[in-house]
């Protein structure tokens, strides 16, 4: 029996859904978000906010702990994992909150449920069917268990790692990507021993060679355990700890962190019936650029398409979807120019092509390297190891891609996003006046470098 | 340049409605503006002392700086367009300049195109400089015009207008085709006629034209227009013969949603709306305002709606809005005395009649030739939308509507 009727419906109320249904409806559709769990969705509830809170405590944490050098005189230092805890729901329990007011706000009615879809396409919520005349899909990813393991009390998800019940002595992390980093990077500076383990012979296989190298050596000094191109195997979870084994070695922990894939959250969807086909490549939604899929009245946003599993990448192709929808001129998201961040210490982030492929890509291309130490805020802010690196078209100057490592790269990469996206070269990148003391010198330097005259070389 | 309708690329500054100088509130007429389907007024949605960018006849694309409005008092911003006024500016407050005679006319209208400021990306300036591309022939598909890599990449891939066309001969050909047909006189285009020449040849060229004739038996339309006729208090609408075809039109396409699609990129957009656009000859231009909903308008309604929008686009009164949303088109050519043609689709629709005039003719009934009011139709279709079977079903629906107007009022 069909209730309600809606210009548009959203299933999923992740970064991607909240973000479109609000650009819905200040372009006055009739918009309703289907949630079958919390309002922000993983993002907000299980992953990027808690993992960024709990790696903030690990940050005010690390710089207590060396603070007698900088004349911070500390006794009875201690982790209160407890409070922590606390924290990291409080924090996730304030934005939900703050979504279902903005829902509120922008008249979105919040539908709580598994959305699925009918023949029709459209939206079936338990027994209650609404009527849609567009719909937009949402429901982002699940993390996926390596192949031979599977989740349990002693082998958890990324989500796991971050609401342990208390703090472990010592964890093995499955997968050094951006979670897998995070994750270590993390419970090392808690005190808790920590082996990470990558399949690839690198950790953050996705990032430039030379700032990976930076933080692995940041990595190992703080001791954790790095293991490269050595996958994990023979994962025996008992009462108390786990066992596995990565290449030639053994360890016994008391929790497997598993931080490799997702997959799309696409089993409750009913996709086939909906008439809605896949991509070939990533077996993910094939959307065309105002993300509609092969059926007109279906959008599909976020984790669900191809390209990478990120928040902000789903931010923006819902409004591009939501745009579309009501009528707006459609501006894709240019797909070269969604930034990548790893919150662990130091911060990585980076935009567009590493050096590597930019080669492999048979670009003729320029690199600059410029360290953060260079500059005075460097030593100010105890970030002297970091460095940001341009990988430019020396022709033309085009800026083919931006890498940076240290304690704010994640603050700092949204510069070149804005100058690349403003097609500014690296040449008028050398021109722009940077506030001083600042981090960010550096890189203005970096720009300075390609053409070899860094000011503070 | 403001966007004064959905459709508008560029615009003509027509006349400015103030002077130089002079003082301009919130709301006031500030400047006429041509577009590609009318000619507006635009009011200032700013108060302050008027400084004119861009003088009368010129064109500018939406985005671009036609004039400034300066607060009371405010030093003069740095202009878009460099001045090359020896003078300089003096300080305008509003209320003297507004009762002060107007400064000379500005040398805005000396101003070659090159010196006008350029809005393009500094990567796609480099570009375009060491690969030698004349800017002025680039068209920029960033905001507001912007020139991008994008851009000087597709001008790098196409020679740009600069080339020598088809169209210019060598001059000894040219010569002799010119002396043959005398002497030449060019005719320039208006925006509008500009439009309309590109949006026709465009629609001719990429839609698949198939025709349906067909002849409408007027008798009793004409008998009911007598009696609106007779009915009618001094001064009210009598519907003509062409506002019965719009309702008898509208009905059709309620049942024919295929005939109120549009085609676009493989895939058929249907409308939920009836709206049908009725083709008028303007001055020098075909305009065609929309009748909205004219399913559920009545037939007095769509009279009296009609006559309104041809007075107001012979009046060049007509704004965007009365020419946007149309999904069907009609055009008659019977007030001229044709008796049948076959049209070009406009604006993309599924299809367009062609309406012409009812004659008394030799009509057989009950194997009887007898004399009737005949009126002939066509329908152009677009073959990807509309197919041979399901075309002629639409018109039949639009014949018997007709032949049978009971059920129209």
């Amino acid at each position: 029996m069909a209730e309600d009727r809606f210009d548009l419906v959203v299933i999923g109320g992740g970064p991607g859904g909240y973000v479109a249904a609000i650009r819905a409806a200040q372009l006055g559709l009739k918009t309703a978000v289907v949630e079958k769990d919390k309002a922000g969705g993983r993002c907000l509830n299980y992953a990027c906010i808690p993992a960024k809170t709990m790696l903030h405590t690990a940050e005010v944490l690390d710089e207590a702990r060396n603070g007698a050098e900088i004349g911070v005189k500390t006794s009875g230092l201690e982790l209160d994992w407890d409070a922590l805890a606390g924290r990291r729901t409080d924090v996730s329990e304030g934005l939900e909150s703050g979504i279902k007011m903005l829902f509120d706000k922008n008249s979105i009615t919040y539908i709580e449920g598994e959305g699925s879809l009918t023949a029709d396409a459209d939206v079936k919520v338990g027994d209650t069917v609404y009527g849609a005349d567009k719909v937009i899909l949402a429901t982002g990813s699940v993390a996926q268990p390596i192949p031979g393991t599977e989740f349990s009390e002693r082998v958890v998800d990324t989500w796991g790692a971050w609401s342990l019940p208390e703090q472990p002595k010592k964890i093995a992390v499955a997968g050094a990507g951006a979670s897998g980093a995070e994750i270590a990077s993390a419970y090392i500076r808690y005190g808790t021993e920590v082996i990470l383990i990558e399949m690839l012979d690198q950790i953050l296989p996705a990032d430039d060679k030379d700032v990976v190298r930076v933080v692995e050596r940041v990595f190992k000094k703080q001791g954790i355990e790095i293991s490269t191109g050595t996958p994990v195997e023979n994962v025996e979870p008992g009462p108390d700890s786990v066992k596995l084994t990565y290449g030639d070695n053994t360890a016994e922990v008391d929790y497997l962190v598993i931080a490799g894939g997702r997959r799309p959250d696409v089993d409750a969807l009913g996709l086939a019936d909906a008439g809605i086909a896949l991509d070939d490549d990533t077996g993910k939604i094939a959307v065309g650029e105002d993300q509609a899929t092969s059926n007109p009245k279906v959008y599909a946003i976020g984790d669900l398409t191809p390209g990478p599993a990120l928040a902000h990448k789903a931010m923006e192709e819902g409004i591009v979807a939501a745009e579309a929808i009501g009528g707006q001129p459609v501006h894709p998201l240019d797909r070269d120019l969604i930034p990548a961040g790893t919150f662990c210490h130091p911060q990585v982030a980076s935009v567009g092509l590493t050096e590597a492929e930019a080669k492999e890509a048979g670009l003729d291309i320029k690199t600059a390297k410029f360290k953060l130490g260079g500059v005075g805020a460097g030593s100010v802010y105890r970030d002297r190891d970091g460095m940001v690196k341009l990988v430019v078209d020396p022709e033309f100057g085009e800026i083919i891609g931006a890498h940076i490592v240290g304690n704010r790269a994640c603050d700092m990469i949204p510069e070149l996003v804005a100058v690349m996206a403003l097609e500014g070269g690296y040449q008028e990148l050398a021109r722009m006046t940077h506030p001083h003391p600042t981090i960010s010198e550096a890189i203005l330097d970096a720009a300075r470098a390609v053409d070899g005259w860094a000011t503070h070389a | 340049m403001p966007r004064l309708s959905d459709s508008m690329e560029e615009g003509v500054i027509l006349s400015w409605l103030k002077k130089e100088g002079e003082a301009v509130e919130v709301g006031e007429e500030l400047v006429e503006i041509e577009t590609d389907k009318a000619s507006m007024v635009y009011e200032s949605d700013l108060a302050g002392v008027l400084e004119i960018l861009v003088g009368e006849g010129e064109t500018r694309r939406v985005g671009e700086p036609i004039a400034n409005v300066r607060p009371d008092g405010e030093a003069a911003p740095a202009p878009a367009v460099a001045p090359t006024v020896e003078e300089t500016p003096e300080p305008k407050g509003g209320s003297e300049a507004a009762g002060t005679e107007p400064p000379p006319p500005p040398a805005y209208s000396d101003h070659p195109a090159a010196e006008e400021r350029v809005r393009i990306s500094p990567l796609a300036a480099r570009l375009a400089h060491q690969k030698g591309i004349d800017l002025g022939e680039v068209e920029g598909s960033g905001p507001y015009g912007r020139i991008i890599k994008a851009d000087i990449d597709r001008a790098v891939r196409t020679p740009g207008p600069t080339a020598p066309t088809a169209g210019s001969e060598t001059p000894a050909a040219s010569l002799s085709g010119e002396a043959a047909k005398g002497e030449v006189t060019t005719v320039e285009l208006s925006r509008i006629q500009q439009t309309i020449a590109r949006r026709m040849a465009e629609s001719k060229a990429t839609t698949p034209h198939f025709y349906l004739h067909t002849e409408v038996d007027m008798t009793r339309a004409i008998e009911v227009r007598g009696a609106f006729e007779a009915a009618a208090a001094g001064g009210a609408a009598i519907p003509s013969l062409n506002d019965m075809v719009v309702k008898a039109v509208a009905l059709a396409l309620r049942h024919h949603p295929r005939a109120n699609s549009t085609y676009r990129d493989g895939r058929i957009e249907q409308f939920s709306r009836v709206n049908v656009g009725v083709a008028v000859a303007a001055q020098d231009a075909l305009i065609v305002p929309v009748i909205t909903d004219a399913d559920r308008q009545d037939l007095r309604e769509i009279s009296a709606e009609t006559r309104r929008l041809a007075d107001r686009v012979r009046s060049g009164e007509v704004t965007p809005p009365e020419l946007a949303g149309g999904t069907f088109t009609i055009t008659n050519l019977g007030m001229f005395g044709v008796r049948s043609f076959d049209p070009v689709i406009h604006g993309g629709q599924a299809a367009i009649l062609a309406v012409g005039e009812a004659t008394e003719r030799p009509a057989v009934r009950d194997g009887q030739v007898v004399a009737a009011h005949l009126m002939d139709l066509s329908l152009a279709c677009d073959h990807r939308i509309l197919y041979g079977a399901e075309a002629a079903e639409f018109l039949a629906e639009i014949k018997a509507n007709l032949e049978e107007p009971g059920l129209l009022a």
